[in-house]
């Protein structure tokens, strides 16, 4: 079968160089990009420049405070780094429920940001840590916050010709849980996924944000709950109160996965559960 | 396109189209039809392999991108003719029924035991949920999994039920 | 020593743990081609052109053929003939056949095959069963749509249910199940100079494929021959849709003298293959205050889709089995099989029984809450036993394990009446029945051969009809002729089934693989031990009954042989070791206005006890256990008897909480893949616990019976069931979704 051109770059130059050509794309680990190799058939593809060999691109960073992660971090990577165990709770937990063992081996964190896909589950935790993404093309390079990144679902600001070169966020000493209920408890994609950064001080929530995926078209923060549970001290009448709240930020639809009503609700149980300390049920 | 690889412990280099699947390499060009496609699109795991010991499914790699990596699929698995231990538990305990997922159901055993030669019965559904199997219940494949586990470490083996 | 009742090993797991290519898509012949479909984009539609020249100018296209090419009869033989192999004038569902091309390569026959342009013009489509019944306008089927009406008339149930204290009136529905067998299905068809083709792919009934592709291409038996390849799983979808793939690959192997290949991939596989009947039902029961259950009333309606297959078999099926595995006096069912503008539904693990015993199952769990009686106190007072009647009149005479499949379950789950009660767990049970065999529903397939030939080394070969599926046939019916002939089991080998080598074996369905090619393997094993005892008589000098077959050695008192000398004997005066066994099931009959009749030659049975806890804020529900006995008469091979258990159960499982196929406003399927379609993986499996229980069946091969399709069927209303202990939500409408316990919890 012959289904597309691959161009093999070696260095970050090369890659940027091919990208500026027209119908060229880049493929990571191509759990997304090649799951629709059957429904393009017949129509014109794109050559595919092949980012495995761009060895920079595969590694975690540290310096000082602040962690970077190359797009080519797989969920495996992210979910067996110790490094990130501390620092960035929320996103191991996201790797480790997301597919299959085979996917997280291949899976990449630039892939599921460059996908856009509101149920992806590395965004939610990537939006409370305020991770900040690198994009690179020809032109050079530039920053932009992982709120601004998306538009829609499947729809982003990246340009043709730009690769995502980095995943930037300080470090976190402080909790953060995320937490999803999916249609089965392995393989399956997020019916409704909450993930929150906080801080604990005797009792009282500080600096809390909280994140929303598969309810509305692209993540989302919950800025009013975030806001009403700043300073509070955490007891079920606050509890409820935010839960309530988080429901009404949330905009979900009904599709195959669930319908509207529910997933509100559980954006509500969801959030209760990750600030009392219960943890993703399997 | 000239690839060069390793493949079930053995260099290859081979001339390939640029967008083919690894599995459709396997399959089609190279004849090793152990690897096997349910689905094409991830979810099944009837078509994993080992790419550096880790696996995948070779139906969402593009050949290209095995380039200098070490490929096991399912007839690199016996050495010369011997069987690997999980391969022997499978066919004792009756984990095989159809066995179309069977191939890539080893291939996800071998790399846990490697890893962790005793995991637990909650390590080892984390580790085979994704390959599906529609036949057997998963039960068989579980008990087998821990009897290789068993050989593996030396442990006396009673399988009990025989 | 006997093999019979041993956990031997499968003697083909070998070659399929060291990834032999002996599946179907697995081999390759010279000068191969390789073919796809063209399908329907509607569901209901006139064909106004198919530009088939524009097509083959395409290149690498070989060919396209249409209906207008098809030399024999357009139809794809199963029960009513009125499904065309490839559509003619009208088309009835989307993904319906259309034409085939054929090209060098896969990828160009796929791509040709979507991009085809075709001129139909849509008309108006019914979906809807209730919708379909009795359409003025719109007719698929008939002039009612109505592919088969059944009923059963007993007693007098409207007198009956004036005498009743609790009278329950509900109605149930059900999803399609999609079979969702691991290998797609894949067909080879193989065109020799003398003018015979050769079929080689993964079915379930060789015999069905040899009879569609000899219709269809007009050619005679002989010259047809069907080879099974290796079937990775099949469950009923593959039974009769491969009749439909063999032909299209046998129509252009024909035309163009060269093998051909056609594999589907998996999408097209969800889209077009045969799925579980969609089921409505209405299900009224009543029960005095004793507990007893006095009158039943069902109408039960399913969705055939657009051509009737084996609906109407189906249909029987559920029929027979709508009220349990019950004694009741005084009973109604009506029963359809209803044409829509759908996918074709088929054969699939229970056959129309899994539906109709969700209902019973949940109902006869709600008459028990509503008497304030346990669950099992009811049962217990209405379960079938030795020489009661079934709602068909039948009176059963032996092989009835239902108590003690009862009995066996409570013991070993510990399982007491209001026990535990801890918060969202809840304890569901079911008990159900299973006619073993084609049952009057399809009699007329009853009869099935078999061959087997002792080879002068002593090692002995068997040919049957029936097919290895998973299932473990060959490894139960290589155990029978083990011991039958007296060889060890490592000498035997059984056969590719071929339909060259043995008489037509009906099909291998409703769980009668081992029961049948058992019974005609042993008549072919007795006819060559008459030979061989003989011999041994001679050589033993003494009379024909004083001899002894055992381990491998012939003796008579003190005196032994080895069996090997006696073959070699034999052999060496020419005499002959080989012999046909044929077997035909006992009469069953079915009277098709009262709805009476033996309708099966026996029953399996079946107790399942599901342990559930609920999360009573998300509405999850986590299966923490399922104990499952069964009644199988005799368990050849206990291993291969458990793995039948614990593979239905957890197929059983995905139809109770989460499989679900659904199909938009135009009748397309929305699902049809794995990702969205989802079938339960490695963490989801409950701990399983499969009990057997043996009641021996007189006229089964050592006592068994066959029960294949049983562990799958009562285990939704088992869920259910529990699932309402629980958190006293009661689901009618499967799949029990999180959000169906979740609005029932807030609806509360
Ligand atoms: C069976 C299965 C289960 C899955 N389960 C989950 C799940 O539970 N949760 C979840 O979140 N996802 C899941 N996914 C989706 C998928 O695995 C993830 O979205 C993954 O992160 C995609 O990464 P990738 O490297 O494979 O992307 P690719 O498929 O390689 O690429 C995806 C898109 O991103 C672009 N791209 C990739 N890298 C870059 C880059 N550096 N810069 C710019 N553009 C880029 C590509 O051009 C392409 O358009 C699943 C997928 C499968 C097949
Ligand atoms: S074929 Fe690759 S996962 Fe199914
Ligand atoms: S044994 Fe058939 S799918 Fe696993």
């Amino acid at each position: 079968m012959t289904k597309y051109k691959t161009i093999n770059p070696t260095t970050l130059d090369e890659a940027l160089e091919t990208l500026n050509g027209c119908n060229v794309m880049p493929i990571a680990g191509g759990t997304d990009l090649l799951v629709k190799f059957y429904e393009v058939y017949g129509k014109s593809l794109p050559k595919l420049v092949v980012l495995d060999g761009l060895i920079p691109l595969h590694e975690i960073k540290t310096e000082n405070d602040r962690i970077s992660l190359g797009p080519l971090v797989t969920f495996s990577e992210i979910e067996n780094s110790p490094e990130l165990r501390k620092a960035a709770p929320q996103l191991v937990q996201a790797a480790s429920v997301a597919g299959s063992v085979q996917i997280r081996n291949r899976a990449t964190i630039g892939g599921n940001i460059a996908n856009g896909s509101p149920s992806g589950d590395l965004i939610p935790p990537l939006y409370v840590l305020n991770a900040e993404l690198e994009l690179s093309s020809v032109n050079g390079r530039r920053s932009i916050p992982i709120d601004k990144f998306f538009k829609g679902p499947g729809i982003t600001v990246l340009e043709k010709n730009e690769l995502i070169t980095s995943i930037s966020f300080d470090k976190t000493f402080e909790n953060g849980f995320f937490l999803r209920l999916a249609t089965r408890k392995a393989l399956a994609i997020s019916k409704v996924s909450v993930a929150a950064n906080y801080s604990m001080q005797n009792g009282t929530i500080t600096n809390v944000r909280i994140a929303l995926g598969a309810v509305a078209p692209t993540v989302i923060r919950a800025p009013r709950t975030e806001e009403y549970l700043s300073g509070k001290e955490l007891n079920d009448n606050v509890l409820s109160t935010a839960a309530k709240l988080i429901k009404e930020e949330a905009k979900p639809i009904s599709d195959i996965r669930s319908i509207a009503d529910y997933r509100r609700e559980m954006v509500g149980v969801l959030l209760k559960r990750g600030l009392n300390g219960i943890p993703q049920s399997e | 396109m000239k690839l060069d690889f390793v493949l079930n412990n053995k260099r290859v280099s081979i001339n390939v189209k640029g967008g083919l699947r690894l599995i459709d390499l396997l399959r089609e060009q190279l004849d090793l039809v152990g690897t096997k496609e349910g689905c094409g699109k991830g979810e099944c795991g009837a078509c994993t392999v080992l790419l550096d010991g880790k696996p995948v499914c070779s139906c969402l790699i593009l050949a290209s991108q095995v380039r200098n990596r070490e490929v096991t699929t399912i007839e690199g698995l016996s050495i010369e003719g011997e069987m690997h231990p999980a391969q022997e538990a499978f066919t004792e305990t009756g984990a095989v029924q159809c066995g179309f997922c069977s191939p890539g159901l080893l291939l996800s055993t071998v790399a846990l035991l490697n890893e962790n030669p005793e995991p637990s019965r909650e390590q080892i559904r984390r580790a085979l949920s994704g390959n599906l199997c529609r036949c057997t219940g998963y039960e068989k494949i579980f008990e087998a999994v821990e009897l290789a586990s068993r050989r593996i470490n030396g442990l006396s083996v009673q399988n009990d039920k025989v | 020593m006997s093999v019979v009742g041993k956990r031997v090993q499968r003697p083909e797991s070998i070659t399929r743990v060291k990834g032999g290519g002996l599946f179907a898509d697995d081999s390759k012949y010279h000068g191969m081609l390789h073919a796809a479909v063209i399908r329907s984009p509607v569901a209901r539609g006139i064909i106004q052109c198919i530009n088939t020249e524009s097509i083959i100018k395409k290149k690498g296209i070989e060919g396209v053929f249409t209906c207008k090419d098809i030399p024999g009869k357009n139809v794809i033989p199963v029960v009513i003939d009125d499904q065309p192999l490839l559509a003619e004038r009208y088309v009835n569902y989307v993904g319906e056949p259309i034409a085939v091309v054929v090209a060098k390569d896969r990828e160009t026959a796929r791509t040709v095959a979507k991009n085809a342009k075709l001129k139909i013009k849509e008309l108006p489509a019914i979906l809807d069963i209730l919708e379909a019944r009795n359409h003025p306008d719109i007719h698929i089927f008939g002039d009612d749509n109505i592919f088969k009406h059944l009923k059963i008339r007993r007693g007098n149930p409207s007198s009956a249910f004036k005498k009743c204290d609790i009278i329950l009136e509900n109605i149930y529905r059900t999803p399609y199940q999609e079979h969702a067998y691991i290998e797609p299905h894949s067909v080879t068809a193989i065109p020799y100079p003398d003018g015979t083709i050769e079929v080689r792919g993964c079915m379930q009934c060789p015999f069905y494929v040899r009879e569609a592709v000899t219709k269809s291409l007009n050619l005679p038996e002989s010259k047809v021959r069907v080879i099974q390849s290796a079937t990775g799983g099949a469950f009923g979808g593959k039974e009769d849709v491969p009749s439909l793939i063999a032909c299209q690959a046998a129509l252009p192997a024909m035309k163009l003298g060269k093998p051909v290949k056609l594999t589907y991939d998996r999408t097209e596989d969800m889209i077009a293959m045969s799925k579980r009947h969609p089921s409505w039902t209405y299900y009224k029961s009543g029960v005095t205050r004793d507990g007893i259950l006095r009158a039943v009333e069902v109408e039960y309606i399913i969705d055939g889709g657009a051509y009737s297959t084996l609906s109407a078999v189906v249909l029987f099926r559920g029929t027979v089995h709508a009220v349990g595995p019950y004694r009741c006096p005084n009973v109604k069912v009506d029963s359809y099989a209803v044409a829509t503008n759908k996918v074709p539904c088929g054969a699939f693990r229970g056959f129309g029984s899994p539906q109709v015993l969700f209902a019973a199952e949940s109902q006869m769990d709600e008459l028990a809450n509503r008497l304030d009686m346990d669950p099992v106190e009811i049962r217990r007072r209405n379960l079938l036993r030795v020489g009661d009647e079934t709602i068909t009149g039948q009176k059963l005479k032996n092989s009835v394990g239902l108590e003690k499949s009862l009995d066996k379950v409570i013991q070993v789950s510990g399982w007491t009446p209001g026990g535990c009660k801890q918060d969202g767990v809840g304890y569901g049970f079911s008990t159900i029945f299973y006619g073993v065999g084609l049952g009057a529903g399809g009699k007329h397939m009853a009869r099935t051969g078999a061959r087997v030939i002792v080879h002068a080394d002593g090692s002995v070969s068997f040919s049957v009809g029936t097919t290895e599926l998973g299932q473990g046939m060959i490894t139960v019916l290589s155990q029978i002729v083990a011991d039958e002939i007296g060889v060890p089991l490592e000498c035997v080998d059984m056969i590719p089934t071929d339909t060259s080598r043995v008489p037509d074996s009906g099909p291998t369905v409703a769980s009668r693989a081992t029961t049948m090619s058992g019974n005609a393997l042993k008549d072919a094993c007795t006819k060559i031990r008459n030979t061989l005892r003989s011999e041994a008589s001679e050589m033993l000098g003494c009379s024909l009954d004083e001899i002894d077959f055992d381990n491998g050695l012939v003796s008579n008192k003190g005196d032994s042989i080895p069996l090997i000398e006696v073959i070699k004997s034999c052999s060496f005066k020419r005499l002959s070791l080989s012999a046909e066994g044929w077997h035909t099931s006992p009469p069953t009959t079915f009277d098709d206005k009262t709805g009476t009749g033996d309708v099966y030659v026996t029953y399996a049975w079946a107790t399942n006890l599901a342990k559930v806890k609920v999360d009573r804020e998300t509405g999850e529900i986590n299966i923490l256990k399922i104990w499952s006995a069964h009644d199988v008469g005799k368990a050849i091979n206990p291993t291969l008897a458990e793995g039948q258990i614990e593979g239905g159960v957890l197929q059983g499982l995905g139809y109770a909480v989460m499989e679900d196929m659904k199909s938009d406003s135009r009748g397309a399927i929305i699902n049809p893949e794995f990702s969205t379609y989802i079938i339960p993986t490695a963490q989801d499996q409950p701990e399983i616990v499969p009990l057997i229980v043996e009641e021996p069946y007189p006229d089964g091969p050592f006592g068994a019976k066959g029960f294949g399709e049983q562990p799958l069927m009562g285990i939704a209303p088992a869920v259910a069931n529990a699932v309402f202990d629980a958190v006293r939500v009661r689901i009618r409408e499967l799949p029990v979704t999180p959000e169906k316990v979740w609005q029932g919890l807030r609806n509360k």
